[in-house]
């Protein structure tokens, strides 16, 4: 896939072209994402076979050493990997983890932490739990309704790009009057 | 894609075989596949088709994430049953989830052969 740049670049030289020529033209430029695309095969194998290949930068380093160091119980199921996949992974986690990420998402992650805290899941982070509480109430009565936070693209449907700002949900009224 | 579906599955029944189990059934696998187990803790009931369906050409759910699992069957999935390791895996983690336990090697030689055949 084409990245982003390069396809802003490519619709610019169109335009530009096409302004040249005399015609009109509209630019529509994509909203920058919230993290880089998950691109690392291992990872996306691995671990996006059950559920999405969370972007590492929604979690502190600490949290996924966690994660990581408890496989063969992983929330309910047994994740082991063999030896080099699982070292491949954590660094891959490490690195690109929340506290060394240099975006606005990460940084409000960090700050919602309190400095002694590993949450041992993404939505036990309080910033992203207080931005999803209103799904997570049993009295949610939107559309989709998920059983569990751990599908994002239910309502992020371009989460597998890393733009989480993207989503796509219905309330009903009724659901605000009750 | 088939030359390396059959060197894979060959290579487990041999493996299996090696390890006491015999007379690989598809019958008897497809039978296991809709067997019901109960989890210890929790007592909520399993089994592999809870996440696969029966239908191994359909696409299936993971119980708790939700998320899509491409169909098991070959025939509609040729990735399906390529890759040693991948089948061992997936056998080991699945078994564990379902049965609480991981599968005999006659368990895992039936299912492989019901899959291969679909």
């Amino acid at each position: 896939m084409k990245n982003k740049a390069e396809r802003n670049g490519r619709v610019l030289a169109q335009c530009a072209a096409a302004a040249l020529a005399g015609a009109l033209c509209t630019v529509v430029l994509a909203a920058p994402r919230t993290f880089p695309a998950v691109s690392d095969s291992v990872y996306v194998k691995e671990c996006g076979g059950c559920h999405m290949a969370f972007p590492p930068q929604l979690l502190p380093a600490r949290s996924w050493r966690g994660v990581m160091g408890s496989l063969d119980a992983h929330f309910g199921d047994s994740a082991q990997l063999d030896t080099p996949t699982h070292r491949a992974i954590s660094d891959y986690l490490a690195t690109n983890a929340a506290d060394g990420a240099n975006n606005a998402e990460s940084i409000a992650i960090m700050a919602s932490i309190d400095g002694g805290a590993t949450p041992d899941r993404i939505s036990k982070v309080p910033y992203i739990e207080g931005l999803h509480a209103a799904v997570l109430d049993p009295r949610w009565n939107g559309t989709p309704r998920p059983k569990t936070l751990a599908e994002c693209p239910v309502c992020h449907y371009r989460a597998g790009l890393g733009d989480f700002f993207e989503r796509r949900f219905k309330v009903s009224d009724e659901a605000f009057r009750k | 894609m088939p030359g390396a579906r059959a060197a894979a599955v060959d290579d487990l029944l041999k493996r299996y075989g090696e390890q006491g189990a015999a007379n690989f059934s598809a019958d008897a696998g497809e039978q296991f596949f809709d067997r019901p187990f109960v989890e210890a803790k929790s007592g909520e009931p399993r089994k592999c088709s809870l996440c696969h369906t029966t239908d191994l050409k359909r696409t299936g759910k993971h119980a708790t994430t939700g998320k899509a699992i491409e169909p098991l069957a070959p025939s509609v999935n040729p990735k399906r049953l390529t890759d040693v390791r991948d089948i061992e895996k997936w056998l080991t983690r699945n078994c564990k989830w379902t049965l609480g336990r991981e599968c005999t090697p006659q368990e895992k030689g039936d299912v492989l052969l019901m899959i291969k055949g679909r």
